[in-house]
């Protein structure tokens, strides 16, 4: 072999390693999409059905938005919505009072700037886009306090920007929501 | 390497056919490193995406 053909054959050899690296790194890409697709389909998390919208500017006057609507409420099927509004630096209600064992909807949007919304333990994890509706879903089954930050930085005080889920017994919240039309942690 | 002939007088030019037959025998050593980190990122993700993401999921 002459010395241009062995440097040839190693041109070769890298040229295959490469394509083989590339067919790796595609084929690990494609998994993950595939995962994201078993997401979907088991529910781990859903992508909103359809885009909502909310006029910012007119949230606190009219709509699902108003502050005498913001809270949890029981629905006729049992399910429990709760409405919520980020605003620089705080969640309206602050606090979010959800029963066990109830499949609870959470719609919130943004009254200001861009917000985001993680809720410790659970995969609820969105942005709140002044204008839009950010719609999810969630189960708890233990009573208990998780956290809500803002995760999104939204200003000067977006480190202050924390909010909690409080889980209490069905049984008791179905007793608070027969007094009141909307729940929060205070009334 | 450690035990490398050292350069020669020449200028300290490499010699091409040694450099062709480190080339040739491919690179298993970035190989092997590449697909460790590898695989070890994609195990720490599936771990989560199974053991952590999945069971969160909301049972309607």
């Amino acid at each position: 072999m002459t010395s241009q053909e062995l440097h040839d054959e190693g041109e070769r050899v890298a040229a295959r390693i490469e394509r083989r690296w590339l067919t790796l790194s595609i084929a690990i890409v494609v998994a993950l999409a595939a995962m994201a697709a078993f997401a979907g389909i088991h529910q781990a998390t859903m992508p909103q059905a359809r885009v909502e919208t909310a006029d910012p500017s007119r949230l606190h006057l009219a709509g699902e938005f108003i502050e005498s609507n913001l809270g949890s409420a029981l629905e006729p099927d049992g399910s429990v919505t709760v409405r919520a509004i980020g605003q620089q630096y705080s969640f309206t209600p602050a606090c979010l009072l959800v029963p066990t064992g109830t499949l609870v909807t959470l719609r919130a949007t943004s009254a200001d700037v861009v917000h985001g919304l993680i809720v410790e333990g659970t995969n609820i994890n969105t942005m709140l886009v002044p204008g839009y509706v950010s719609v999810l879903t969630a189960r708890f089954e233990k009573p208990g306090d998780h956290l809500m930050p803002c995760q999104e930085f939204c200003g000067v005080g977006h480190e202050g920007m924390w909010g909690k889920v409080k889980v209490i017994d069905r049984a008791d919240f179905l007793a608070r929501a027969a007094e009141r039309r909307r729940l929060a942690c205070v009334d | 390497m450690l035990n490398s002939p050292p350069p020669s007088a020449d200028g300290g030019q490499p010699d091409s056919g040694a450099v062709d037959a480190i080339v040739r025998a491919g690179p298993r050593g970035a190989i092997a490193l590449a697909g460790l980190a590898t695989l070890i990122v994609v195990l720490i993700w599936l771990a989560f995406y199974l053991f952590v993401f999945v069971p969160r999921a909301t049972v309607l």
